[in-house]
């Protein structure tokens, strides 16, 4: 556990630094209620990242980390409580006292934004959605996440729960750093099988994969106080582009967009002067 | 002039001015340590002593005023004195004397000065240290901080022009690189799309930063005129399947063609459709609240008649919940 802190507090310290040279700008001001792009490791484009909002389901990623940290192993079998079959929002559609394998759950919970295979994971991991939610605020402040509370371990709006885009970047380059995250957001659809047999396919809800070039990963997000929600990242001949949009109508073609326009603007300085944008 | 500048005026007289051509051979010469002071009415500046090395070939006196109003006149030397008069006109006439001796060991000297306002008086005195010198080292060392700092200059201008950074470099009143060469290689880069953008992107700097438009300035230096680029390559946008370009700079063109092919339509329904590129980047170009209706929409617009009072229910609580 200890170990696992301080690749946190590494990640957190690494993310947490940009290029001292690099201005950002912020050239989409009427995309999102807040943006963050970043260049590899560095910001280069940001509307109001500080700015302290809903998250959704982005909070999966912080969960995600918590449940990687704590003695986790993937052939663990998960039951499913009532509370966890009932829960709202997206899921996969468990039954209560269903089992399934961690990993399988954790694939769920990553791909489709399933809330059911969310909440089975918190219970099993920490006894209560509470000490959960506890172990989610550790990972924030081990990462130097100022700006972020959890009240929910999977992202449903709750009083208090509260992110940046900042911190969301922060969160995405500490996931995406986890293979047994990395390889669970870049797949079109997944299946699954219960320990019971039951077969469950599921589709990737960010709409990114599969379609913008390079895409893989991270994290979608909605709820009616957060608005539409992406974690994103594509990687084109070795550099990467890590787009937080919190609150953007039409995020697919405003990430698809602005990661567009990012990957232009690396190829746009290899051959002359960087514009104001 | 101020009484102030007649007394600077008449110290550069006594000055002795090193010739500003390049010096490449060291010239002998001596080391000198020499106090000069001044007195005027109600002024007096305490004597200031400094070291000079003076080329043994500049010793003997030769007064060359600083000011172009003032001429020496009726100089006369014998043995090692010389005397001369001094007249000055213009805003603040001045009629003066000196006297100035000079050795191989000392020199010395006076110049008396009348104006209106009164009477300065500088005097100098000058011993010679013993040490020899190199004459034109100071010189040299000033030629080549100049040469360097030129060199400097002229790689920054032609860096800066190649990559066609920064229009106020070249163009405006106080352009640092307003040679024409530099002019010429900067209009290298005024050329296509990315030319058009250079343009675009100095005009939005300048409109910005409340600066005057360089953008006038380079299409007469280049021959250029940029709304003719910019109706070749916007009309020409679609064909070249220039999409970045026709959402971003094209607006006559761009928003006719994203109400025909991306209003309203949904990101993961156009995955295929040749305007997705196009339409991703109209998406997020900033438009009038008249163009918005011709944004794509991440959810397709519904085509089905409106839906039953339970599948509303459902759909809105979908919309509140996590998903």
């Amino acid at each position: 556990m200890r170990t696992a802190a301080g690749v946190l507090a590494a990640v957190g310290l690494m993310a947490g630094l940009s290029s001292p040279a690099m201005a950002v700008s912020d050239p989409y001001p009427h995309v999102a209620a807040s943006y963050v792009l970043a260049i590899d490791d560095a910001v280069v484009w940001a509307h109001q990242p500080e700015l302290a909002r809903p998250p959704a389901s982005l909070a999966k990623l912080p969960a995600a980390l918590v449940l990687l940290r704590d003695g986790w192993r993937e052939d663990a079998v998960v039951e499913v409580s009532a509370a966890a079959a009932a829960i709202e929002g997206t899921q996969i559609g468990l039954r209560t006292g269903e089992r399934l394998r961690a990993g399988d759950a954790l694939t769920a919970m990553l791909l489709h934004s399933a809330n059911d295979a969310c909440l089975a994971l918190a219970e099993h991991a920490a006894g209560t959605a509470a000490a959960f939610v506890a172990r989610m605020d550790a990972v924030a402040r081990d990462l130097g996440l100022r700006g972020s509370r959890f009240r929910t371990p999977c992202g449903l709006d709750a009083a208090g729960q509260a992110s940046t885009a900042s911190d969301l970047l922060t969160l995405a380059r500490a996931a995406m750093a986890r293979r047994e995250i990395a390889d669970r957001v870049t797949p079109l659809r997944a299946t699954i099988t219960t320990v019971g047999g039951r077969r469950l396919t599921f589709t990737n809800t960010n709409a990114l994969v599969g379609r913008l070039r390079g895409a893989i990963g991270v994290k979608s997000g909605f709820t009616s106080r957060a608005g539409q929600c992406v974690v994103a990242l594509a990687e084109r001949e070795g550099h990467r582009v890590w787009l937080v949009l919190l609150d953007a109508p039409n995020r697919w073609w405003v990430a698809d967009g602005m990661i567009e326009a990012a990957f232009a603007s690396i190829a746009r300085d290899r051959v002359g002067p960087a514009t104001a944008r | 002039m101020s009484f102030r500048t007649v007394l600077s005026t008449t110290a550069a007289v006594l000055l002795f001015v090193a010739s500003p051509a390049l010096a490449q051979a060291p010239e002998p010469g001596d080391e000198w340590r020499i106090t000069m002071s001044m007195s005027a009415e109600g002024f007096n500046m305490p004597g200031r002593t400094s070291t000079q090395c003076i080329a043994r070939a500049q010793r003997a006196y030769a007064p060359e005023p600083d000011d172009k109003n003032c001429r020496v006149l009726d100089v006369q030397t014998s043995g090692d004195t010389t005397t001369m008069r001094m007249v000055c006109t213009g805003d603040e006439p001045m009629e003066g004397t000196g006297t100035f001796t000079t050795t191989d060991k000392i020199m010395k000297g006076e110049m008396v000065m009348k104006m209106r306002r009164g009477t300065a008086r500088m005097t100098y005195a000058g011993e010679n240290t013993g040490k020899a010198c190199d004459a034109k080292a100071l010189e040299r060392q000033a030629n080549a901080m100049i040469a360097q700092g030129q060199a400097a200059t002229e790689k920054y201008c032609t860096d800066s022009a190649r990559a066609g950074t920064l229009a106020s470099l070249f163009f405006g009143a106080n352009a640092t690189c307003a040679d024409a060469k530099y002019k010429q290689m900067y209009c290298g880069n005024v050329k296509g799309e990315r030319g058009y953008e250079m343009l675009a992107n100095e005009a939005q700097i300048a409109t910005s930063t409340r600066n005057p438009n360089p953008v006038p300035d380079i299409e007469r230096a280049c021959g250029i005129s940029m709304a003719g680029m910019e109706r070749e390559l916007c009309t020409t946008a679609e064909q070249r399947k220039s999409w970045t370009f026709l959402a971003k700079s094209c607006p006559a063109q761009a928003q006719p063609l994203a109400a025909a092919q991306c209003a309203g339509r949904g990101y993961t329904a156009m995955a295929e459709s040749p305007y997705r590129a196009f339409c991703s980047a109209y998406g997020i170009e900033p438009v009038s609240s008249d163009d918005a209706a011709a944004k794509p929409a991440d959810a397709p617009a519904p085509a089905k008649p409106a839906e039953g009072g339970v599948r509303r229910g459902i759909r809105g609580l979908r919309g509140v919940l996590g998903r």
